[in-house]
């Protein structure tokens, strides 16, 4: 009887504790989210407000398109595949009207060593994802708004020449613990990014693009600019296939928000393209109809096999179902992208 | 693109074939890819036959099995030097590729765990079935009675049961004032209750996952993952 009258006592105490423990916690935790947002530093950095950034930053999000420039660049992007380290380092030549239009050339490939065939195939690939590079993969500042709520800014003292362009450094720091900083040397005349880099949670560059020359105003051009082959219908009001319903993902990563939804048809494959970002990083959601005989798992199934890999900072997911193909391609973690996802199901 | 099969898509079939069984290095067929919708969805297609021949499982263990495994034990010292001298064989190690394209039909890891078992320790795995398979005996009428008489009563049977009830309120607690207090994690979007169930599989290369997938990460990093597939080092 000794030992159920203390199982007793032990039922009748256990939720208050509870209570008064969770209660504790839970403001802790609050009031060091609260600390998230410095402001003055006494090293002579200045840690930028939502309500108090640099003007220069709102030239950011449309400078690539919005300022015309030519120019040679290094790209670098560092990531381990099976442990071993793994780097794709080249040069490409962007041209830019000022007026929306855009060419982006390869012009060496540094590494990996390619036979001139390899990069004869190499170069056809990375034409066709011009559009792709342009958009996406640049790191730049896409919705300030979005981008203040999510990130701190650093404006640090020194200011670099890079090819030629007096630019001033900032130092960028999700709020959120996602591992990754970023440093950008942004010409305050245009906006334009001159320079950046991405470190992960370690230091290690994992990703950097600079231009080693650069010639504003660059007049008429002999590139040939970019046209995208599929660009894509705005998914309201576009006409979709007969049962074919798109994916509407509720539950987004913390920070994110959707920034477009499309319907591409690609020679007849019909797919749902939406893309989501914090400001700075995308999160990429696809769907792709698949034909009635495809092999899935049916629309009214409750369980869903998920084939997960990473590569670098990015995951992604990819999931099959009679409604379609679901991927989602983000720098996001893994119980993230399994959120994602189940919340388009 | 394309969606419906090209006139060059038959010359592709063999090594499309060969791709979706491990083969890496194709430029040739990583050029059509890029270009053929039809044969990317072909591709997946057979790559998902390739893993389902993979997973087919052998067919089941007799029932008489068990009975001749008994019977093979009770061989005595025989079976014992039999399997001493099997146990003592060098290992050879078979290639990656080799066991990765002949992965057949296995036997169920419950069969396995048992043989292991029984070679491990035949006289205790002999003694263990022979324990088994003896019939159960009723106890006498008035030995039944002093064991009942000498059983906790409700309140001690159910003390463990309470105490773990305990713990449980002292968690859901913990996570209901947590959830009052910090709301949904994105307020801009409604959560949703715990859906649909996600059997997550992690795989270890890009390259086994739709051809979609690898086109989109080489979108991401700047073209380094076709880099890698064009001079042959995987993905």
């Amino acid at each position: 009887m000794t030992r159920a009258r203390s199982a007793a006592l032990a039922l009748l105490f256990a939720l208050p504790a509870a209570l008064s423990l969770s209660l504790v916690l839970s403001l802790a935790a609050c009031d060091s989210g609260s600390q998230v947002e410095s402001e003055q530093r006494g090293d002579g950095l200045l840690a930028v407000e939502h309500t108090s950034s640099p003007s220069f930053l709102a030239l950011v999000p449309d400078a690539p398109e919005r300022v015309p420039h030519a120019g040679l660049r290094r790209v670098e992007v560092h990531v381990d595949v099976d442990g071993q380290p793994t780097s794709l380092v080249y040069l490409e030549r962007v041209t830019a009207d000022g007026h929306g239009r855009y060419a982006i050339e390869l012009v060496q490939v540094d590494q990996p060593s390619m036979t001139p065939s390899q990069l004869e195939i190499f170069e056809e690939l990375q034409r066709a994802r011009q559009g792709f590079f342009f958009k996406y993969r640049d790191l730049r500042i896409r919705d300030l708004e979005l981008f203040l709520q999510n990130y701190t800014v650093e404006v640090l003292p020194a200011m670099p020449l890079v090819a030629g362009v007096e630019c001033v450094e900032i130092d960028v720091h999700p709020r959120l613990p996602r591992g990754a900083q970023y440093r950008m040397a942004i010409d305050t005349r245009t906006g334009l990014v001159m320079r950046a880099v991405e470190r992960d949670a370690n230091g290690q560059v994992i990703a950097s693009s600079a231009f080693e020359e650069f010639t504003p105003n660059p007049g008429p051009s002999a590139a040939q600019f970019f046209v995208e082959r599929y660009p894509g219908t705005p998914l309201a009001g576009a006409p979709l296939p007969p049962g074919f319903v798109p994916a509407a993902p509720q539950i987004l990563p913390e920070g994110y928000r959707e920034i477009t939804s499309d319907l591409l048809e690609v020679a007849g494959d019909h797919y749902v393209r939406r893309v989501y970002g914090d400001g700075l990083e995308n999160l990429f959601f696809l769907q792709r109809r698949e034909p009635p005989s495809s092999s899935g798992q049916s629309a009214e199934s409750a369980t869903y096999r998920v084939r997960l890999a990473q590569l670098g900072a990015w995951r992604v997911a990819e999931l099959v179902q009679t409604r379609g193909s679901l991927f989602v391609l983000a720098k996001v973690s893994e119980a993230e992208v399994l959120e994602f996802l189940r919340s388009a199901l | 693109m394309s969606a419906q099969p090209g006139p060059h898509c038959a010359d592709f079939r063999a090594a499309l074939i060969a791709r979706a069984e491990g083969d890496v290095v194709d430029l040739a067929l990583d050029v059509h890819l890029a270009q053929c919708a039809a044969c990317r969805r072909e591709l997946m297609r057979t790559e998902q036959r390739v893993e389902l021949l993979r997973g087919v499982s052998g067919p089941g263990a007799p029932v008489e099995l068990d009975g001749l495994v008994v019977a093979a034990m009770q061989a005595g010292e025989r079976q014992q030097r039999v399997t001493r001298a099997v146990q003592s064989l060098s290992r050879a190690h078979t290639p990656e590729d080799l066991a990765r394209r002949l992965a057949g039909p296995k036997a169920p890891r419950v069969l396995e765990r048992l043989v292991s078992e029984d070679l491990a320790d035949p006289a205790k795995a002999l003694a263990s079935r022979y324990a088994r398979s003896l019939g159960r005996l009723r106890a006498p009428q008035d030995l039944d009675q002093r064991l009942r008489d000498l059983r906790p009563g409700p309140l001690q049977r159910h003390a463990p049961v309470a105490l773990v009830a305990a713990g449980v309120m002292l968690a859901l607690g913990a996570l209901i004032v947590a959830g009052i207090l910090h709301g949904p994690r994105n307020p801009a979007l409604p959560t949703t209750p715990a859906g649909p169930v996600l059997i997550v599989e992690r795989v270890d290369s890009v390259r086994d996952l739709d051809p979609l997938v690898g086109q989109m990460l080489s979108g991401v990093t700047g073209g380094l993952a076709d880099a890698q597939r064009i001079v042959g080092k995987g993905f």
